[in-house]
């Protein structure tokens, strides 16, 4: 099978040191992945290329990079399944952490950010006599996200990163969230009450943006965002309603609750919190370009035909949380 | 360098494979003296790093070969098809490879047997 890899490179030892497209065309076995066909490339034609990679079997988690704009592992994309018109695959470095060169990318802030969590287990109860045991039902749903292999493509394709380099983003936020899940850590009821309280912050769980490309991107199933919102929701039941992602979350429910529809005039300040005078004052100026936009939401809400369907379902879903 | 392990120096091993791989390894250490390094940057050089890892294994490869043609019976991870039994009389013995003139040498210690006394595998 004949195929274009289109590489894109970066050497900062050059004068222009500017990332630039570069061309391959070369044949591979019709069953060979993307990471077979860079090896090929570098073993055979251009000694220059650098990449990392160890194990080749989407265990060590070495070769995570963006192939046709979207992160994934080289080593378990198949190459067959990756060509785009003309018989090309693009491949680029990992975003949202700087380029070493090619298609290496340096790791420190990731680690950095894995490190904040703290991710090693924090018992704050009684320390039992013998060792701490658990149920085996309490720790299957933990093998999902034990299966990470911390090779970046979650964060790689984080939206929220790209413009918020401070947001912890979806790998450390999963690995804090295997500690949260865990019985044994916390208090003697297993709840993380300190770990939940700090990652309320900014930068934290309530700063995903739900976009998805973090479940998508993971080669192992991880579902990082899907950790991020099980996190929300043990920080509320937790009793952390005093911030804005719990007052939003509420006032969202409330609204469509009793209406049928979202508020938006109402949602921004109970998000914020009705006595937040700064708050409410820096949105001002994005009220006002609304408003002159002719994007100001009705003053007057109305609810919808037929909302007592709507509470229908609210009170099926209490009776089955309860 | 490695297809020639692999072939002949896996776990079934004999006197004539494991000869032929020496004279694989001799003829590749000397074309090693002019391989190529095309990258010359100082930067995640990937390529200086294997000619450097591929430079150190041809000297290590020999010593395998050396003291797998130098011990005539089977254990553990060696299986000579020209020598299938174990043998305690003569090879209860550790092999101690360092690097001579020519070459590897190879020279033996004794195995210091501590609780439990070592016996044929037989399942």
């Amino acid at each position: 099978m004949k195929v274009t890899i289109r590489v894109r490179r970066q050497d900062p030892e050059v004068e222009d040191t500017a990332p630039f497209w570069q061309d391959y065309s070369l044949e591979i076995e019709d069953n060979a992945t993307v990471l077979d066909a860079l090896i090929k490339i570098r073993e055979d034609m251009d000694g220059t290329l650098s990449l990392r990679c160890s194990c080749r079997s989407s265990i060590c988690g070495s070769c995570a990079m963006r192939i046709n704009g979207h992160a994934g592992l080289a080593c378990k994309t198949q190459a067959a399944a990756a060509l785009q018109e003309g018989d090309v695959i693009e491949v680029e470095p990992a975003g949202n952490m700087p380029v070493i060169k090619d298609l290496v990318v340096n790791f420190d802030l990731f680690w950095d950010k894995v490190m904040e969590v703290e991710p090693y287990l924090q018992p704050q109860g009684p320390e039992p006599e013998g060792e701490y045991v658990v149920s085996n039902e309490s720790m299957l749903h933990l093998s999902g996200v034990t299966a990470c292999i911390m090779c970046g493509a979650c964060v790689s394709d984080c939206t929220v990163m790209e413009v918020d380099p401070s947001f912890l983003g979806p790998a450390a936020l999963a690995k804090a969230y295997r500690f949260t899940a865990d019985p044994r850590d916390g208090d003697d009821e297993g709840v993380s009450k300190d770990r939940l309280e700090q990652l309320n912050a900014p930068s934290g769980i309530w700063d995903c943006t739900r976009c998805l490309e973090c479940v998508q991107a993971c080669p192992k199933g991880v579902a990082p965002m899907e950790r991020i919102m099980a996190m929300r929701d043990q920080a509320i039941t937790a009793g952390f309603h005093n911030t804005n992602g719990a007052r939003h979350t509420e006032a969202f429910s409330e609204s469509v609750e009793q209406s049928g529809t979202l508020d938006e005039l109402k949602l921004v300040p109970k998000s914020l919190g009705m006595t937040n005078i700064q708050g409410l004052l820096n949105y001002a100026p994005v009220a006002l370009q609304a408003l002159t936009h002719g994007k100001m939401p009705p003053l007057m809400h109305k609810k919808i035909e037929g909302i007592e369907h709507v509470r229908r379902i609210f009170e099926q879903v209490d009776e089955t949380e309860r | 360098m490695g297809e020639s392990m692999n072939r002949n120096l896996a776990v079934y091993r004999n006197q004539e494979g494991m000869e032929e791989t020496l004279g694989d390894l001799e003829q590749l250490q000397e074309r090693f003296k002019t391989v190529p390094v095309e990258n010359k940057g100082k930067v995640f050089n990937t390529d200086l790093v294997f000619g450097l890892e591929l430079g150190f294994m041809l000297d290590v490869a020999p010593s395998i070969v050396v003291s797998a043609i130098d011990r005539k019976d089977s254990r553990g991870a060696q299986a000579r098809t020209d020598y299938p039994n174990r043998d305690d009389e003569n090879w209860m013995k550790h092999l101690v490879c360092s690097a001579g003139e020519t070459g590897p040498e190879v020279s033996y210690a004794p195995v210091s047997i501590t609780r439990w006394e070592p016996e044929e595998r037989k399942y």
